[in-house]
């Protein structure tokens, strides 16, 4: 449970937002985010990155000059002189200091948790009229400028992550090289043929160098990019709708600021709190988009919005339906990110936030994920009714939100299902989601129940593990590859309130098992043997069966991939999900590894 | 590796969207709207369903001595009852699964109790055509007990407290009904009109009376 805290002014947003990056050489100096000092982002040098000054020094070895191993500085130079004279340059070029961090860069959960407590201060329905609309105004404004910022530290410290990853990964790499070269070298016999073998060896070893070195050059230049990319956002926001913003010192900038276009403007403030409020004002939009998009020339982009926003109408056609998120993306080539929710999820004591999967769009899914919500809200209902009891009541005030705002892979035949980007980019606007549903809540005792499902559950992860466990307060991921954690602790949850379901004949599973290999944590079904077998994470039940509610009506088993969340009514998975949802895992139906296999 | 994994399960149902929505489009949603207007309308069948748990509410209550009941005053389940569910293959403002609202006794029953209480919803669930009794797990302990068929799931379960609840088949609500076949529904307005104001009596006395001459 979570609630509004006075807030603390205490904190405030210091920019440096001065030159983005200067130098071409071997150190790019990014000086951006909130209140930190510059950055360093490495680089290799031109002259050991690219093939050419490889392939040169394959053929002239003496072009090296000093190597500083073999007698530096003597001429001629063998050909493994030439390698290590290399190795070094190469090895230079990474350093030797540790590699710093990204988390130092990320404010974003206290720049969230600002967001949440200028929220907080929001006009409540104790306050109304003009000065109160104006203020309202302002506030939501404040609110969409700390959590883009928010969303923008935390792309920056996943870069500055990345990019030590990969600096500390070549530095490994470049020594494993150079053990393997000497070592094979120490094996060649004296003789006439030395001079050859080593020569090959030589080759050998430079031409992994420049695999080393030119795979740690083109992933540095994608998180340069990216830190491009992260820096016009950081020199988009508004600073004018941020709060405690005096250190605007250069004019020029200041007025760019100014100028700039407000964040949020494009998608749903939901600060109200209103429901039938907020489901108009998206309404309109979505008119407004459908008349919009309809004087397109005829194309395929024209085709996907007005798909997407033809599959939102049939969702809202779902009783008791609202459109509780809407986003209009800046590019007409983009998707339309957009939730719906049955029930308020503004007033309900229990809020459940479902993130769908691979092959998810919002023209094809969010009519039936918003259908799947009615059917779980009312399994819900039925088993807070069932298991109610007078010492410990259960509210039957639920609400359960479909968000589809996010792209994933379209299936698994996409490269796209090989990385975690599409997640990555996917989990910030989760948070973003959460969070405000968070800050528009009117009910200080309201739970949160987070669902992912299949690449869903990887989003999902990566959301809790960068914050959102701050608005959740139990979690269900199913169908997963992976979610990048190997306790539910990586995740901010623990084993109360964090859990998977994975049917024993998903065909996912086996994706799952190669997650660690992959830099997706755990596999979601390892089975840890101590003093008994236990799953990792705990595990719901997913087969056919009795739950704990004494009377209540037994359950359907779940298979394959897609079963989870179909027919909740009458599925064991169902079943727990509403336990989850109605945050009673104590009536949820566990598994153990025995009854799985 | 995981190229190799994924190339591996690609032809299987991972490819399969979960979330698809089934609901049929053009003549194909005619056809089966002009197939399903025998049946009634959603309000109808809706009230149809509340008779027949007010009936064996008090059937059983007549049976079984100190029995009470009520249909629930809990208004987050009335409403969910009201909007009913959503069918599969007609989207909501089409159709709709009628649910009865909930019958709640008074206190819960013993076993023979609960054995008279179920023949009673037997025997009228039996007139709507339901008479397949849920087998899944059939022990006697079980408080729970599901007659199902014809589209229709009565079910009687007690945890707490006792429950009685009625689902219906897929229906076109009445307003689909009124309109000639052959058709479809015209789409609802994205944005729905605003409400009307319904203007408030004159008060009697006036607020700010004029002062007297």
């Amino acid at each position: 449970m979570r609630g509004c805290k006075r807030i603390d002014t205490g904190f405030q947003l210091g920019f440096t937002r001065k030159a983005v990056v200067k130098g071409g050489g071997r150190v790019r100096w990014a000086s951006i985010g909130s209140g930190r000092s510059a950055l360093p982002i490495l680089t290799p040098p031109p002259a050991w990155t690219t093939e050419p000054a490889i392939e040169s020094v394959l053929q002239n070895p003496r072009d090296v000059g000093d190597t500083g191993f073999h007698g530096g500085g003597s001429w001629p130079v063998s050909a493994l002189d030439a390698f290590y004279a290399a190795w070094a340059n190469a090895r230079r070029t990474f350093g030797e200091r540790a590699s710093m961090g990204g988390r130092q860069f990320d404010a974003s959960a206290r720049l969230r948790q600002l967001g949440h407590d200028v929220g907080c201060a929001a006009p409540g329905p104790v306050w109304s009229g003009d000065a109160a609309m104006t203020y309202g105004a302002r506030n939501a404004k404040h609110r969409a400028v700390l959590h883009n910022v928010a969303d923008l530290d935390q792309r920056l410290g996943r870069s500055v992550e990345h990019s030590a990853q990969v600096i500390t990964g070549a530095r490994q790499n470049l020594d494993s090289l150079r053990r393997w070269v000497t070592g094979v070298a120490d094996t060649v016999p004296p003789g006439t043929q030395r001079e050859a073998q080593l020569t090959q060896i030589a080759s050998k070893g430079l031409e992994r160098l420049s695999n080393v070195v030119g795979g740690a050059n083109n992933d540095l230049n994608g998180v340069a990019r990216n830190i491009d990319t992260i820096t016009s956002g950081y020199n988009a926001v508004n600073l004018k709708e941020a709060p405690n913003f005096g250190d605007v010192s250069n004019v020029e900038e200041a007025s760019h600021f100014k100028e700039a276009p407000a964040f949020g403007d494009d998608k749903t403030d939901m600060s109200s709190g209103d429901i039938n409020e907020v489901d108009r004002t998206n309404r309109e939009l979505l008119q407004e988009m459908s008349e919009e998009y309809g004087r397109l020339p005829d194309s395929q982009i024209k085709t996907d919005r007005l798909a997407d926003i033809a599959g939102i109408q049939e969702g809202l056609k779902v009783p008791d339906s609202h459109l509780v998120y809407l986003e209009k993306p800046g590019d007409p080539s983009q998707m339309i990110p957009a939730a719906t929710s049955v029930g308020d999820p503004f007033t309900a004591d229990h809020v459940s936030v479902t993130v769908p999967g691979v092959g998810s769009t919002t023209r094809g899914t969010i009519a039936g994920m918003t259908g799947e919500a009615a059917e779980l809200r009312n399994e819900a209902l039925s088993a807070a009714k069932a298991a109610s009891a007078p010492d410990r009541p259960i509210s039957t005030n639920i609400a359960a939100v479909a968000w589809v705002g996010y792209q994933p892979p379209a299936n698994l035949g996409q490269t796209s299902i090989l990385n975690d980007d599409l997640a990555q980019a996917g989990a910030p606007k989760l948070t973003s989601l959460l969070s405000d549903l968070d800050s528009a809540s009117r009910n200080p005792g309201q739970t949160t129940a987070l669902f992912g499902h299949s690449y869903g559950s990887l989003t999902a992860g990566i959301a809790l593990n960068d914050g959102a466990s701050h608005y959740v307060d139990n979690a269900v991921l199913y169908g997963s590859p992976g979610f990048q954690a190997d306790t539910p602790a990586d995740l901010g949850m623990n084993d109360n309130n964090f859990f998977v379901m994975s049917t024993f004949d998903d065909p996912i599973n086996p994706l799952g098992a190669f997650a660690p290999y992959h830099g997706w944590g755990s596999d979601p079904n390892n089975i840890i043997s101590d003093d008994s077998l236990r799953f990792r994470f705990q595990h719901l039940e997913t087969a056919a069966g009795d739950t704990p509610i004494p009377g209540y009506e037994s359950k359907t088993g779940a298979s394959g991939h897609s079963d989870y969340s179909r027919n909740a009514g009458e599925r064991m998975t169902g079943y727990n999900l509403a336990a989850i949802l109605l945050n009673r895992p104590d009536l949820a139906v566990t598994q153990t590894p025995n009854s799985w296999r | 590796m995981l190229l190799g994994t994924s190339t591996l399960i690609g032809g299987c149902s991972l490819f399969d969207n979960p979330y698809e929505s089934k609901t049929l489009k053009g003549d194909e949603a005619i056809e089966l709207i002009d197939s399903m207007r025998a049946k009634g309308s959603f309000e109808d069948a809706r009230q149809r369903l509340n008779d027949a748990a007010k009936v064996i509410a008090e059937r059983i209550v007549d049976a079984v001595p100190g029995e009470t009941w009520q249909f629930t005053a809990d208004p987050n389940v009335q409403q969910v009852k009201q909007a009913g569910l959503p069918c599969e293959k007609l989207t909501g403002d089409i159709a709709r699964r009628p649910l009865s609202d909930m019958v709640e006794f008074g206190r819960t029953f013993d076993a023979e109790e609960f054995a008279a209480a179920n023949e009673i919803v037997r025997e009228e669930a039996a007139k709507f055509g339901a008479t397949g009794e849920s087998s899944l797990f059939d022990e006697d302990s079980k408080r729970d007990f599901d007659v199902r068929g014809n589209g229709y799931d009565f079910t009687l379960r007690q945890g707490g407290s006792a429950i009685l609840t009625i689902t219906g088949d897929c229906v076109l609500m009445q307003s689909v009904v009124d309109l000639p076949p052959g058709q479809l529904p015209p789409e609802p307005p994205i944005v729905p009109p605003e409400p009307p104001i319904v203007p408030t009596e004159p008060s009697i006395v006036p607020t700010n009376p004029l002062p007297q001459p």
